[in-house]
C-alpha cells in the first residue's frame, strides 16, 4: 500500500501550523474526515483540504510533497510511525514529538526539534537558529531523542539542550552548546566559537580539527588534557553509523583531549576533541565501515 | 543403567526455583576483568550463608562487549529479586568498581530490573555523569584511574538452583579426577555456573539438622566415616563422595549441564575408582524441580 500524502498546493494564506497532522492522529479518520481537518493559518482556522491534497494510503507513514517552508511545527505531537516531507520545513519542526520518525529532504527552519522529546529526526539539509534549544518562553530546549543534520545548523544549536543526542554534519555556527544543560552534540564538521558558553552538563564531540582556542583553553573551560576512558568507546561506537565515511575513520584517531566548562557557572559540561591526526587505534577497527 | 562401566543410580536430583541476572564486566585487558569477576563471586557459594550464588560463566570477547574491551560474564543467583540486587550493588561496588580499569554492563535483556549503576552512582559524590547511549543509560563515575563505568540496571530472570549429581568413587583421589574431567566440560556449557571451589561440594548437606538453629546439615548419608553408624547411601567399596552442584537459567541449561558433567566424569572416573554416579535426592522436600539422571542421559 502507499504511503497517506498531502500533496502542497499554493497558497497565499501566509504560515501555516500543522500540529496534530501525523499519523498517530489520523490513524482513525476516513479521507473525507481527513480533508476537513482544520489547521490554523495567519488568517484564521482552514480546512486541510484547502492546502493539501489528500492522497489516501497506509496511516503508517505521512509524507508530505512539496514547499513546506511557511508550515511550522511539522510533525508536532507525532507519538508513532513516520513522517516524511520530501521538500523543505518551516519552524518548530517536531515540536513535542515523543516518537516516530521524522525525514525531512530539504531545509527546516528555525526552532528545529526545539521540544523534541522522543524519536528519529533527520534532516538532509541544513537548520535554521535555535535547533535543538529552548523554544520562546521554555526553560529548556530539546528533551530526548536524536536529531541527525546531514546539512549545516546556524547559530545557538542545542542552546539549552536537555537530553538526547544531535548530530551535524556540516558547520555549526556560534553559540553551540549555550548554557547546555545535558545530551550529546557530535560536530562532524568545523565549529564556530563562542562554543558551550554557561555550558552545565553535556557531551560534545568534535570530529573535526578543534579551533585554536580550545587547543589553548576555551574561556571558562579547564585546559585540555589527554583522556583514555571507556565511555568514550560506547559513544562512538553508536555514533559510527550515523556519520559520513571520512569522519568515520577519524573517530578511531586517538588521543582524545577534554576540556570541562563552564567553569564560570560551575558547570561540568565537556568537550572531547583531538589536536592532531594519529594512526587509528586497531580495537575501533571492527566498528568502521 | 551403566556408562562405561559406571552405575548411574536410577533416582533424581533436586533443584529448587531461584532469581538470576549476568553481568558483564570489562577491563584493559583479561586479567583485570578476571580479577574482578573472580572477587565478586568470591564467597557465594550457597544461599544458605553468603546471600547468593555466583560464578564466572565464560570469557566475552572485546568485539562482543559494549566497550570494546576484553570481558567476563558472570551469573548471580538468588531466592529473591530484592536479594539479588543487594548482593549485586554491594559485590560490583566493593569488588568492580574498585578493581582498576574495570566497567560493568547489563548481561542480559528483560522487563524484570536490578538497581546497577543507579545505586553505585552516587559514589561520585555529585562529579557522576549519566549518558544515554544507544537507549541505554550509563553512569561514569570519575574515579582514580579515570572512570567506572556502569550501566543502569541489569534485568533478572527466573532461574533454577541446585542442580547436581554426586560421584561416588573408591578413593577421594578418583572422586577428585571425575570432578576435574566434569568441571572441564561443564564449563564450556553456556547459562549455568558451579558455585562451589572448583565447582565440586565435598560438604554436601541434607534438609534439616538435629540443632533447630540450623536448616541443613552433613548429608550423613554419604559420609564414609559414618558408614557403619548412620543409614549409608554409599555402595560398599566407596570411600569418597563430592557433589557437583549447578545453577542454570533454565531446566534445560541445567540438564545439558549435567548430562556433559556425568559423561566426562565417567569416562575418565573408570580409570581411576569411580563406581557410581547419584542425585542429591531429599525425598522431594528441597525443590520442585526434579532431574532424573536416566532422562538427563537419554
Amino acid at each position: 500500500m502507499t504511503s497517506l500524502t498531502l500533496l502542497r498546493k499554493s497558497s497565499n494564506c501566509g504560515r501555516l501550523n500543522l500540529t496534530g497532522i501525523v499519523p498517530n492522529k489520523l490513524l482513525s479518520l476516513t479521507s473525507a474526515e481527513m480533508e476537513t481537518l482544520p489547521i490554523e493559518s495567519e488568517h484564521g482556522s482552514t480546512p486541510l483540504a484547502s492546502q493539501f491534497t489528500v492522497c489516501d494510503g497506509d496511516r503508517d507513514r505521512l509524507v508530505f510533497d512539496g514547499d513546506l517552508s511557511l508550515c511550522d511545527h511539522v510533525a508536532g505531537g507525532l507519538l508513532s510511525g513516520d513522517v516524511h516531507v520530501l521538500g523543505p520545513v518551516g519552524n518548530f519542526l517536531a515540536s513535542g514529538m515523543q516518537g516516530g520518525r521524522v525525514v525531512v529532504t530539504g531545509s527546516a527552519g528555525n526552532y528545529a526539534c526545539s521540544s523534541l522529546r522522543g524519536g528519529q529526526v533527520t534532516i538532509d539539509g541544513d537548520v535554521g537558529r535555535y535547533a535543538a534549544a529552548a523554544a520562546p518562553g521554555a526553560s529548556r530546549g530539546m528533551a530526548g531523542g536524536e536529531l541527525l543534520i546531514r546539512g549545516s545548523a546556524d547559530e545557538f544549536l542545542a542552546s539549552r539542550m536537555r537530553r538526547g543526542r544531535v548530530i551535524v554534519h556540516g558547520t555549526i555556527s556560534a553559540g553551540c552548546a549555550s548554557r547546555m544543560i545535558a545530551g550529546t552534540i557530535v560536530a562532524c564538521s568545523t565549529v564556530a566559537m563562542p562554543l558551550g558558553y554557561g555550558m552545565a552538563r553535556g557531551t560534545i564531540l568534535l570530529l573535526a580539527p578543534a579551533p585554536q582556542q580550545l587547543a589553548t583553553g576555551l574561556a571558562g573551560f579547564t585546559l585540555p588534557e589527554p583522556c583514555e576512558l571507556s565511555f568514550l568507546t560506547l559513544l562512538l561506537k553508536e555514533v559510527a553509523a550515523h556519520i559520513p565515511v571520512p569522519q568515520q575513520r577519524e573517530l578511531a584517531n586517538k588521543p582524545w583531549l577534554r576540556s570541562l566548562g563552564d567553569r564560570a557557572e560551575q558547570g561540568q559540561g565537556e568537550i572531547f576533541f583531538r589536536q592532531s591526526q594519529s594512526p587509528p587505534s586497531p580495537s575501533l577497527e571492527p566498528w568502521l565501515r | 543403567m551403566q556408562i562405561n562401566g559406571i552405575d548411574i543410580e536410577e533416582t533424581f536430583a533436586e533443584a529448587f526455583p531461584m532469581t538470576a541476572t549476568r553481568l558483564i564486566i570489562t577491563a584493559a585487558d583479561r586479567f583485570w576483568a578476571l580479577r574482578a569477576a573472580e572477587s565478586m563471586t568470591g564467597f557465594a557459594t550457597s544461599v544458605i550463608a553468603c546471600g547468593c550464588e555466583a560464578g564466572v560463566e565464560r570469557e566475552v570477547s572485546p568485539e562482543r562487549t559494549p566497550d570494546g574491551r576484553p570481558g567476563i560474564a558472570v551469573l548471580l543467583f538468588s531466592v529473591s529479586g530484592k536479594e539479588l540486587e543487594k548482593q549485586v550493588v554491594r559485590r560490583v561496588g566493593q569488588c568492580v568498581l574498585t578493581c582498576p580499569s574495570t566497567s560493568v554492563f547489563a548481561g542480559m535483556e528483560g522487563e524484570k530490573k536490578i538497581a546497577l549503576g543507579s545505586h553505585l552512582r552516587y559514589f561520585g559524590d555529585g562529579f557522576q555523569i549519566s549518558k544515554i547511549v544507544a537507549g541505554k543509560r550509563y553512569w561514569r563515575v570519575p574515579v582514580m584511574d579515570g572512570e567506572f563505568v556502569a550501566e543502569e540496571s541489569t534485568a533478572r530472570t527466573s532461574a533454577v538452583g541446585g542442580g547436581n549429581f554426586l560421584v561416588l568413587s573408591e578413593s577421594l583421589n578418583g572422586a577428585l579426577k571425575a570432578c576435574e574431567s566434569a568441571m572441564d566440560a561443564m564449563r564450556q556449557i553456556p547459562n549455568v555456573i558451579m558455585p562451589f571451589p572448583g565447582g565440586v561440594a565435598r560438604s554436601g548437606s541434607k534438609v534439616g539438622s538435629k540443632y533447630k538453629s540450623l536448616t541443613a546439615s552433613t548429608n550423613d548419608a554419604f559420609c564414609p566415616t559414618l558408614r557403619n553408624i548412620t543409614k549409608t547411601l554409599l555402595p560398599p567399596g566407596v570411600g569418597a563422595a563430592l557433589e557437583v552442584v549447578i545453577d542454570g537459567l533454565t531446566e534445560a541449561d541445567i540438564a545439558r549441564a549435567m548430562r556433559v558433567g556425568i559423561l566426562a566424569a565417567c569416562e575418565t572416573g573408570r580409570r581411576h575408582g569411580l563406581r557410581a554416579i547419584t542425585g542429591g535426592n531429599y525425598g522431594g522436600k528441597l525443590g520442585q524441580y526434579h532431574f532424573h539422571l536416566h532422562e538427563v542421559l537419554k
